[in-house]
């Protein structure tokens, strides 16, 4: 495509060949060619035609604010002119040293550059960095620019740094953080650890019957055998609760409240696992408690096609009602973002994996929704729950409804499951300024009626400012 | 010196030549000699002021046109370089008129043709201003450039090595496209002397075979341009590259070293176990 700029040379030199033609000048005439000749010949010699790009260095696993290098060379052939190339990256990366934008003059010779810079990644994350981009231009711009991608892939998996806690030998430094209380699972090993003891049921081993017991039962009323139930070889159970709602995203792209989030689950899962419990991850969105219901099976009356449509049958053939019509609207499916509970090294990489991924409406499900998926796992268990989320007195029904639902799949008679409400304070993390620190302690502030209702309810709220307080310190404070 | 200090080095060097030469020109035409006595008279006090004779009318004159050039220059702009071949054009004119078959200014005003120069004068002045236009056109677009590379983050040695280039590259083209010019120019005696009985003896006038040919000309141009981008764009659009290789089925980074728990010092509470 030519420019319009091309244009404008063209009909100076034919209007200097006109006015040649009219006063019959010959120094007009060859003048007016001279632009035309101009062109052409800049056209012919033409704009650099070929770059070929080549990436050195390999993909690499990395953690959160560590560096990467990389190196590309292209090679630049044909024509003349110049050309720009650059290595995209994300968002989040900080190049810190070197560059990843070159422009170079491609004269009558091939031309060979290399860039190399050092970057920052400062998010979590999978980065697949596919191409590299170019783009060549006519040195008098008389053509577009050539743009193009050339294939280089390079991936980069960043992790995220758990918050990792250790043990302390200061005795007053201990925290009402609890470990679960019970756990109970319905298959594996059964331990030496006595439980209870219960009826027999078909299938149980007769070793297990106790005797003593039973016949002490028997005498008093008729019924069946009494055998002893051992504790299964499960673990105690952790259940986290991770809230991807669009509130977490309060902060800066690097510095979120979820970023922040998803170090304290990280922190938790290392901490729990460290210690022979298993531990389950769900992630859910607080606003789909918005429109929780909202999508139930509509009852839109079906449309009668044959009565509306009578007349038009008389003059046409029938018409067939359409399937948009019959498909009533449906709430957008999203998978569930659940890991059930495990134990282990490889349970640990599982939920750094998903970590990896997690962004904001990382999933469709309400609190609420997320318990009721895994209600099979929690139902009759005492484990412990753990709702890392931002707080805010204008958003409460939800993890409200949340708890109750908690509630009522969890516990037993007398005895409640311990339910800890991680709070990351997202208004300070959003804070740039003096100002904005004071309106956040401000809505701080108006957040506390709530954590008292939240206490009422028999939860411990822990509240983690992460710009003034370390993991540890949060969990400290919340001493007995 | 800097690249951006050697180009507007080259643009007022060029604008001055043109201006000058172009200046020097109209002053010998027959049209600059029947004004003289005008000008002589309207620059009277300034003639008297300095004891100069009519002579130096010649020097206002020229003065006047300098001064001028260095003012469109100064502006670095593109109208400005676009007054600029507008002031050396129409005092290029007469100097045009002297050496054409119809002069129609002759037919309102009679004067002697009394040229002093000669057509070959002419039509290298012509080239050199045809030259200076496309040169500075394109310099102050190389300057754009610079500072649009700049604020792109190229690095200022690169945007230099760029205009180096650049200019060296207009100034070949321009070069080159002046003598293919002069090289036509000095070729038509001869072509006309093979053609002429040709054309002659064609029942239309000369105009309308002038234009039809200028049309086709620059139909012609279009039509080689246009053709020569396509091609550009086909090449460019051509898969240059080798296949994408095979996506590994599980990408295996180099992974760092985890980080070391003895080395974090950020946590250190351990939560009692008292449920």
């Amino acid at each position: 495509m030519l420019t319009r700029d091309i244009m404008e040379l063209i009909v100076s030199g034919v209007t200097f060949l006109v006015m040649g033609m009219f006063l019959g000048n010959l120094v007009l005439i060859v003048l007016g060619l001279f632009p035309i000749i101009f062109l052409s010949l800049g056209l012919l010699i033409g704009q650099p035609r070929t770059v070929e790009i080549e990436r050195s260095g390999e993909d690499q696993k990395i953690w959160v604010d560590s560096r990467v290098s990389d190196k590309i060379t292209a090679t630049v052939r044909g024509g003349v002119g110049l050309v720009t190339f650059g290595d995209i990256l994300p968002p989040s990366f900080r190049l810190d040293e070197g560059t990843n934008f070159k422009i170079l003059w491609k004269g009558v010779r091939d031309r060979e550059a290399t860039i190399g810079y050092t970057a920052t990644c400062a998010k979590r994350g999978y980065f697949n960095l596919k191409t590299v981009g170019w783009e060549a231009h006519h040195p008098l711009q008389i053509t577009q620019n050539t743009i193009g991608e050339y294939s280089a892939p390079r991936l980069y998996i960043v992790q995220p740094k758990p918050l990792l806690v250790k043990r302390i030998r200061e005795k007053k430094a201990i925290t009402n953080i609890p470990m679960p209380m019970e756990a109970r699972i319905k298959f594996g090993f059964p331990t030496t650890d006595f439980r209870e003891v219960r009826d027999y049921h078909p299938g149980d081993s007769y070793r297990n019957i106790n005797w003593k017991v039973s016949a002490r039962v028997l005498s008093s009323r008729p019924g069946a055998l009494q055998v002893n139930e051992f504790e299964k070889e499960g673990k105690k159970v952790v259940w986290i609760f991770m809230d991807s709602a669009a509130h977490m995203a309060l902060g800066t792209t690097v510095r979120s409240t979820l970023e922040y989030a998803v170090r304290a689950v990280l922190g938790f899962t290392h901490f729990y696992l460290s210690r022979e419990c298993q531990v389950g991850l769900c992630i859910y969105d607080y606003d789909a408690h918005e429109w929780e219901g909202a999508y139930m099976k509509p009852t839109m009356p079906s449309l009668n096609l044959e009565s509306a449509l009578g007349d038009v049958d008389q003059i046409e053939g029938q018409v067939a009602p359409t399937e948009a019509a019959e498909a009533p609207p449906a709430r957008p499916t999203t998978p569930s973002r659940v890991l059930f509970p495990d134990m282990g090294k490889r349970q640990q990489y599982r939920i750094w994996r998903e970590m990896l991924n997690v962004d904001i409406k990382y999933s469709g499900e309400s609190l609420r929704e997320a318990i009721h998926s895994c209600r099979r796992h929690i139902v009759g268990t005492l484990p412990l729950f753990i709702i890392v989320t931002m707080v805010d007195a204008t958003k409460i029904d939800g993890l409200v409804q949340g708890i109750k639902e908690l509630y009522k799949y969890s516990g037993k008679l007398r005895q409640r499951p311990a339910i800890i409400v991680f709070n990351v304070q997202g208004y300070n993390i959003a804070a740039q300024d003096t100002e904005e620190a004071i309106a956040a302690e401000l809505l701080d502030y108006q957040n506390r009626p709530v954590y008292m209702a939240l206490r009422g309810l028999g939860v411990n709220v822990v509240n983690w400012n992460p710009l003034t307080q370390s993991f540890a310190q949060s969990l400290i404070k919340q001493r007995a | 010196m800097r690249p951006e200090t050697y180009i507007r080095g080259t643009e007022l060097g060029m604008a001055l030549a043109s201006t000058y030469m172009v200046a020097v020109t109209l002053i010998q035409t027959s049209f600059f000699e029947v004004l003289r006595p005008y000008l002589a008279f309207a620059f009277s006090p300034f003639l008297m002021g300095m004891g100069a004779d009519s002579t130096g009318v010649d020097f206002i004159t020229m003065g006047l046109a300098m001064g001028l050039s260095f003012l469109f220059w100064r502006r670095g702009d593109e109208a400005g370089f676009g007054r600029l071949f507008m002031l050396n054009m129409l005092m290029f004119f007469p100097a045009i008129l002297d050496f054409s078959m119809f002069n129609w200014i002759r037919l309102i005003i009679q004067y002697d043709l009394l040229s002093k120069v000669s057509e070959i004068w002419v039509f290298t002045v012509g080239l050199l201003l045809q030259a200076t236009y496309l040169t500075l056109r394109y310099t102050g677009r190389f300057r754009e450039l610079r500072v649009e590379l700049l604020e792109r983050g190229a690095e200022e040695a690169d945007i230099d090595q760029v205009s180096i280039g650049q200019v060296t590259y207009l100034a070949e083209l321009v070069i080159g496209t002046a003598a293919i010019s002069a090289v036509l120019y000095l070729a038509v005696p001869y072509v006309r002397d093979y053609i002429g009985e040709e054309v002659s003896g064609m029942p239309y006038p000369h105009i309308i075979i002038g234009f039809i040919c200028a049309m086709f000309i620059a139909a012609a141009t279009i039509i080689y341009l246009r053709g020569g981008a396509r091609e550009v764009e086909k090449l460019a659009a051509q898969p240059e590259q080798p296949p994408e290789p095979e996506p590994a089925k599980e990408p295996e980074p180099k992974e760092e070293a985890e980080p070391d728990e003895g080395t974090e010092p950020e946590e250190e509470a351990e939560p009692a176990e008292d449920g």
